[in-house]
């Protein structure tokens, strides 16, 4: 009885053995076929990284660095600094100000017509700049269909108040977005024990709202800020491309090339290229959009 | 119906009441709480009880008046409305640390900046997590969670608190300390105060009243003792509630004592081929609903047992209050439903059961009041001595109704009577030194029915002495020697004690009453109600 009961176990032992080896070479098998696609797949992925490197080190190897240091010194590339840094904060200053307003407004009120407004509201990011120069350029334009906007462009137009103009018309909606993600997060639930817990709504937005989406709100800032600086195609149309007036680093890279003067462009292209380099850096810590990579 | 009085702010003590509240799923609600009321709604999940709150707190458009403290109140924004509000999910701000919670409460108080800290360290202190003040709320614990904010809610002295499901989430040992804990708080503060729960024993052990909302609507409801168990959980219900009278409601009472098979049994002997008068009537089919009720003062035991064979028999068991509950006269105490076949079938054997140990628990109950009225530690044990065959039944209720067992049997205790000395020729130290050595570790109870002898007993070293039918003062002469002695024998009294005699006896200073009264008598009177199912 026993020997039989022994037999039989280790009869079952066997087919147990022989089951977990099928398993471990079908398993064997899913790995190599796996393998073999991943390597198919790794040539495209290396020739992204390949162009992103080639990109930088054809920057960067293109001036010695003697080279680079005067062009970094030359009066137009720090006068492209200056005024690309004093727009961009004044832009980003007003998208601010406009922007995590109704942003909190957005969040928490449904409207009649939301989903238009919706639309609306996410043109810009997807308007080519140049597009959206071209239409502020003929609402302020000397021919506006509202006269007071005319004598409002004759100030703005080809001035660096045009440059800010642009810059804020691009960045308003990108901290919009983020803002309203960041207050759409907050439970509504905090919302509504704080108000009765006595909070007046302001001082809920205060205490509560703005510093549960502050770190929303301050990503969407910094990708704002980065948009601005690179800002180009609506700052041509609305402010121009004049030599040491409305000349911020993406114009003083734009007419260098154009007059063949590589030192100053590639200098002023390095430096929006550390910039923005160190916003990723920013953004990557604040937990924003650019750092919602896939972590499984 | 009596004004509100006081004001919102000032005055903690305010009425609240509602009219023709509607808002959702809510239709046409009125309720009263009185200043210092704890007033518990009841009901399943979307019935409507959180939308009630939040109607009250200011955070739903609605239909209808509120008053609290005076009229107006529902067109008061929230954040004026002076109410401690603690939602289900508790929304504590995970920003802010435990103080700074309750710190931000604070701002529309009456408090002055400057006593700030002290309040908030007071209320704290109060719910006992003082020592969690600096700590975010993600870095404490559930029950700790749930104290700050019940602290939060109550730091600015509101006039009204509101209260959704607030111990749903915590293990049933927090959740029962934290219950005693708002009681107390409560009690002492004189919070008005509104609490939804679906937690039927929660509900009545906080509450001065209860009622129940059930599809936005609110009712009376009734009181289901100790149980509410759902078909799956009888064979292992919940220990009851602690906020009921621990003595006569043990945990271990609330067992099943019968099997499926004996129960079964129980049911064959009664209908071994089917109930002729059902059938030949036709109504088996009807859809039914069955009530147990007490028609007296009853310590309840049976109830599971029966509750189990109406669901052997494809009844559907909707409450019952577990046994060892102590119920007033007219109390429903089991609700079932389920075709009149399926009732008619197992009603009789089942409230038979029902009547003759709850008979044995009351009877049972009522001696241990009546010793411990003259002796607040005696024991009181009942023998052996049950109706043949119906042991396991017999000792559930004599534990239902707060006593313990003498003797389950012969196999585990050593009681010498005379009928054993008769055959010992050896002197009564050597047979005693001798049992002893024997069972070294079981107690060697010897009876005597004279003091002499019980004196002789003692001086010899038997454990316990067990002194039959001995009149009162001859147990307390025995107690007395005893005590003279020095010795450490344990003095226990059987032999016709009863209700009457019982706190005599208890008084002369025995350690334990022995008795078989409580298994003589009429059984409970319990009336079975089968109707049609409206």
């Amino acid at each position: 009885m026993t020997d039989l009961a022994r037999d039989l176990t280790g009869e079952q032992a066997k087919v147990r053995e022989r089951e977990r080896a099928q398993e471990q070479a079908k398993a064997g098998q899913g790995r190599h076929a796996a393998l073999s696609l991943d390597l198919v797949l790794a040539v495209p992925l290396a020739v992204i990284v390949l162009a992103i490197a080639a990109v930088l080190v054809g920057l960067g190897a293109r001036l010695t660095l003697g080279e680079l240091m005067a062009s970094l010194g030359s009066a137009e590339t720090l006068f492209a600094l200056r005024l690309s840094l004093t727009t961009s904060l004044v832009s980003l200053a007003i998208a601010v100000l406009l922007g995590v307003p109704a942003a909190y407004l957005l969040a928490r009120r449904r409207v009649p017509g939301m989903a238009l407004i919706d639309t609306l509201l996410d043109l810009p990011l997807v308007m080519p700049p140049l597009v959206a120069g071209l239409g502020l350029l003929f609402v302020i334009g000397r021919q506006s269909p509202v006269p007071p906007l005319a004598r409002l462009g004759a100030e703005l137009l080809f001035s660096q108040a045009g440059i800010v103009l642009a810059q804020s018309f691009v960045a308003t909606t990108i901290v919009l977005r983020a803002a309203k993600a960041a207050f759409s997060a907050v439970d509504p639930g905090y919302r509504a024990v704080a108000g009765t817990l006595g909070l007046s709504p302001a001082r809920v937005l205060w205490s509560i709202d703005l510093p549960l989406a502050g770190g929303g709100i301050a990503a969407g800032v910094v990708l704002a800020w980065a948009r601005a600086l690179g800002e180009f195609g609506a700052t041509l149309m609305v402010a121009g491309a004049t030599r040491m007036h409305t000349e911020t680093l993406p114009m003083a890279i734009f007419l260098n090339i154009a007059t063949g003067e590589t030192g100053v462009a590639v200098a002023c292209a390095l430096v929006l290229l550390s910039t923005a380099f160190v916003l990723l850096l920013i953004i990557r810590a604040l937990g924003g959009p650019a750092s919602q990579r896939g972590h499984s | 119906m009596t004004a509100c009085g006081g004001r919102s702010g000032t005055g903690r003590l305010s009425c609240l009441r509602l009219g023709g509240i509607g808002a959702g799923i809510l239709k046409d609600v009125e309720l009263e709480v009185a200043p210092g009321g704890l007033l518990a709604i009841i009901g399943p999940s979307g019935a409507g009880k959180s939308t009630l709150l939040k109607v009250i707190a200011g955070l739903m458009p609605h239909r209808g008046f509120i008053e609290c403290g005076g009229p107006g109140f529902e067109r008061l924004p929230p954040y004026l409305r002076n109410i401690g509000y603690v939602p289900q999910d508790l929304c504590l701000f995970p920003h802010k640390t435990v103080a700074g919670n309750l710190r931000l409460a604070l701002g529309r108080s009456r408090f002055a900046k400057a006593d700030w800290p002290g309040r908030i360290m007071a209320c704290l202190d109060m719910l006992r997590i003082a020592h969690l003040a600096d700590r975010l709320p993600g870095r404490i614990s559930g029950g700790e969670r749930q104290r700050a904010a019940l602290a939060r809610a109550l730091v600015g002295e509101p006039s009204l608190m509101l209260l959704d499901e607030p111990f749903s989430s915590l293990d049933p040992e927090t959740a029962e300390r934290l219950r005693g804990e708002l009681r107390t708080i409560h009690d002492r503060l004189g919070l008005t105060t509104l609490m939804v729960t679906h937690n039927m024993d929660e509900a009545f052990g906080l509450a001065d009243r209860v009622l129940r909302m059930e599809d936005g609507r609110l009712r009376p409801a009734e009181r289901r003792l100790c149980g509410t168990f759902r078909r799956e959980s009888i064979s292992r219900p919940e220990a009851p509630d602690a906020v009921r009278d621990r003595s006569t409601c043990q945990e271990q009472t609330t067992m099943i004592t019968l099997s499926d098979a004996e129960l079964d049994a129980l049911v064959a002997q009664d209908v071994p081929m089917g109930d002729l008068t059902t059938d030949i009537l036709g109504i088996g089919a009807e859809p039914a609903r069955m009530t147990f009720t007490a028609r007296d003062e009853t310590v309840l035991c049976g109830s599971e047992e029966a509750a189990r064979m109406i669901e052997l028999a494809d009844g559907r068991v909707l409450s019952f209050a577990a046994s060892g509950t102590r119920v007033a006269p007219g109390t429903v105490f089991l609700e079932a439903e389920g075709s009149a076949a399926s009732l008619h079938r197992t009603w009789k054997v089942a409230m038979t059961l029902v009547e003759y140990a709850s008979g044995i628990a009351t009877r049972a109950g009522r001696l241990v009041a009546a010793a411990r009225s003259a002796n607040p530690d005696i024991g009181v044990a009942c023998t052996r001595k049950n109706f043949p065959g119906t042991k396991a039944i017999s000792v559930k209720a004599v534990m239902a109704g707060g006593a313990s067992i003498h003797r389950l049997g012969l196999s585990e205790t050593v009681l010498v009577f005379p009928n054993h000395t008769a055959f010992l020729s050896a002197p009564l130290e050597a047979w005693v030194a001798r049992a002893k050595a024997q069972a070294a570790e079981k107690k060697l109870m010897v009876e005597a029915d004279e003091v002499e002898e019980a004196e002789a007993l003692a001086r010899a070293g038997v454990d316990v002495l067990q002194l039959d039918k001995m009149p009162v003062a001859a147990v307390a002469e025995v107690v007395a020697r005893v005590k003279r002695l020095g010795l450490s024998t344990v003095v226990t009294a059987t032999g016709g004690i009863n209700e009457e005699n019982a706190a005599a006896y208890a008084a002369t200073g025995c350690a334990l009453l022995v008795t078989s009264s409580c298994y003589f008598g009429r059984p409970a009177d319990v009336k079975a109600t089968i109707l049609p199912k409206e």
